[in-house]
Formats: C-alpha cells, structure tokens, sequence
C-alpha cells in the first residue's frame, strides 16, 4: 500500500455543499478500494498566479491517504468528470505506510500544534 | 588600471545545513525566493544550492504552477507579485 497526496483545485464559485460532496466522494471511493483517508485539509479560497480557464480564484484541498495505483486511478477518473474542479495533483509520498504507525505520527503532529 | 579580481566563495546550501527545512511544492510563498520577476526558476549558481536540493525545488517549482500557485510567466499575472 503507498502513501499519496492530492490536491484539487475547485471553482472559487463553488457552494460550501459542493466541497463538502466532494469530500464525501474522495473518502467513498478510498474506503471502497480498502485504503484509508489520513486526513483532508482545506486551504480555503485562493487568487491564482495565473488565470485557468478564466478564473481568478479556487478552493484548494489537500487530501493524503493511502492505496494501491486502482484507487488513484479511480478517483482521478471521477475528478475529471466535474467540470468545477480545475486541476488537481497527484503525489505519491511513499511506497509503503504502516497505516496505525502513520496515524499516530499525524496525531501527534497535531498535538504539537496545538502546544 | 585593471577591474580587481573578485574573489569567489561558494556559497554553502542552504538546505544542506538545516536539516529541518524542506522543500516543499505545497508551499508557493516559500518557492517564490527561487523564481525571478518573469517567473524563471533562478540557476543554481545564484541560488547556491547544491546539485541535489536545486533539482528538488526545481520539481517543486514546476508542480506548484500546475497548481496555479505560481506563473508560469509574469505576462498573465492577476496581481502584482510582491
């Protein structure tokens, strides 16, 4: 199983709903394929370096999760098919994730954070 | 009279010696050091990172302007960079 990270670019004209779908979506589909959503983070609304497709703004979200290449496959598949979401890349970050090991590191960070 | 010879001192990595910093694509505010006003990546002879850490901000470069967080050139920018 390997690490990933994806960030989507959404319409900044996009409703709160309309993330919140596409969470929803993300999350199903990594459960359906047996991976696991370590976390979602939304950057909130951002000004682009560049115009794309006419567009001055968007919703960022970082998704990082783990999986085999099927499940990237699959979600950049559905990506595609919105026509709200404007980019999206995908990294991989490892080969291999112990997934408990993984998510107690994350906690951890988080507690850091927080002091 | 002659220019006086300028003396070279190479400049040490910057990632190199702390450890902690890393490069990262997600970060477009910290990448910007590294691309001129037109939007070029700067060599690593101006940089002065050495060959290993220029050719990772130089991916990370390149895929934060897929992402739209930096230009590609300045010619299609929304706002003035700082």
């Amino acid at each position: 199983m390997r690490e990933y990270e994806t960030i989507v670019v959404v319409d900044g004209a996009a409703t709160e709903a309309r993330l919140k779908e596409l969470d929803d979506r993300v999350s199903k589909t990594v459960q359906r394929h047996g991976g696991e959503v370590f976390f979602s983070r939304p950057w909130g609304k951002r000004l682009f370096a560049y115009p794309v497709q006419k567009k001055k703004e968007g919703y960022y979200m970082h998704y990082d999760y783990c999986g085999d290449e099927a499940l990237v496959a699959e979600i950049e598949r559905t990506l595609r098919l919105d026509e709200q979401i404007l980019r999206f890349l995908t990294v991989q970050l490892s080969e291999s994730v112990d997934i408990a090991a993984r998510k107690e590191q994350l906690n951890k960070q988080v507690e850091v954070a927080h002091v | 009279m002659s220019e006086p010879i300028r003396e070279f001192r190479k400049k040490a990595c910057r990632f190199c010696i702390e450890k902690e910093l890393k490069i990262d694509y997600k970060d477009g505010k910290a990448l910007r050091t590294f691309i001129t006003e037109r939007g070029k990546i700067v060599p690593s002879r101006m940089t002065g990172l050495c060959a290993f850490h220029q050719r990772q901000m130089n991916t990370a470069v390149k895929r934060a302007r897929i992402l739209a967080l930096l230009p590609f050139t300045s010619n299609h920018a929304l706002h003035q960079s700082q």
